[in-house]
């Protein structure tokens, strides 16, 4: 059975990267894919370079390849990471977490006067330090669940900006506000972690 | 995947199972069986099988196992607990289904 070389799974990567197969994890499985089909077309008595065959099978199958790897937003990957959100949403970390930063969050506000308008400051803002998260552990890689958890992160900021101009200091409604949007950030990191920790044990990356 | 449609609503069992038959498979090793067992009749594309698998994976009825092999990760696939109950009643429903289809084709043998 032939054998690529290291070189040549390289050529394979940068290539598909190329063509906007940007997710990690969907990548590494259609690299696989490929060099599994350009070896066995060698084995089979395919005597041409490794070049030669890898034009061929492109040309034929580029755009199968392409179709589903290079979608930034995956409905089906949406929804999975969605359910995931969902479920940690009852886990006893989110609920006890979501009360002791509500607790501070008001404490903090009430010290320093900060105005109602400014109400969802901290939680807003530490939810986008969580998508922070995976850029710090894996650098310039991007992983399709963790891709897709960031539409659903832009929702909340969409729901928290929607909500800015009717925050009156002391009402019930901006207490309510901020008690989701602090959820929403207490949950957001379980779930960031979680999804962290799924992809750097699932493809031993660091 | 193959000249027909018929064949895409098949898919997730056929790939269930051929994981039922074996202890774990990677995506061109499914690609490649699918070929032989059909002599080159059905051709599942990576386009249609690669989403296949990760929605079955979703669902959790696939488990996952990654391996470094010949200088590249690959990604096996076998069935969980529930993947395996989940194989037999899918393909009760669809032997049902090839039963139903032959009595509408063929009436002649549904009277037998």
């Amino acid at each position: 059975m032939n054998k690529l070389t290291k070189e040549d799974i390289q050529f394979i990567d940068t290539y598909l990267s190329n063509s906007d197969i940007q997710y990690e994890d969907i990548r590494i499985e259609m690299i696989d894919h490929v060099a599994s089909e350009i070896e066995n077309r060698m084995t089979k008595g395919d005597n041409r370079t490794f070049y030669d065959i890898f034009k061929e099978y492109m040309v034929e199958n580029k755009a199968s390849i392409v179709k589903e790897g290079s979608k930034p937003f995956n409905w089906k990957i949406f929804k999975g990471v969605s359910q995931l959100f969902l479920k940690n949403l009852y886990s006893w970390q989110v609920i006890l977490g979501s009360i002791v930063c509500f607790v501070i969050f008001n404490k903090i506000y009430s010290y320093f006067y900060i105005d109602s308008i400014w109400g969802t400051f901290f939680p807003t803002f530490l939810m986008m330090l969580v998508m922070f998260i995976p850029l710090i552990v894996f650098g310039k890689k991007k992983f399709s669940f963790i891709g897709n958890f960031g539409v659903l992160v832009s929702f909340f900021f969409a729901f928290n900006y929607y909500f800015i101009p009717y925050l009156e200091e002391q009402s019930l409604f901006y207490y309510i506000n901020l008690g989701v949007m602090t959820v929403f950030f207490v949950c957001s990191l379980k779930t960031m972690i979680y999804l962290v920790l799924f992809y750097k044990n699932r493809f031993q990356l660091v | 995947m193959s000249n027909s449609k018929l064949y895409k609503g098949s898919l997730n069992t056929i790939i269930l199972k051929l994981l039922e038959e074996s202890d774990k498979m990677y995506g061109y090793e499914i690609t490649q069986k699918v070929k032989e067992i059909t002599k080159g009749e059905l051709n599942i594309t990576e386009g249609a099988l690669y989403p296949a698998l990760h929605k079955l994976e979703a669902e959790g009825l696939l488990d996952v196992e990654m391996l470094k092999v010949d200088n590249r990760l690959r990604k096996y696939y076998k069935l969980t607990e529930k993947g395996t109950k989940e194989t037999a009643n899918r393909l009760t429903e669809l032997e049902e289904y090839i039963r139903t289809m032959q009595t509408i084709i063929n009436p002649k043998w549904s009277i037998q």
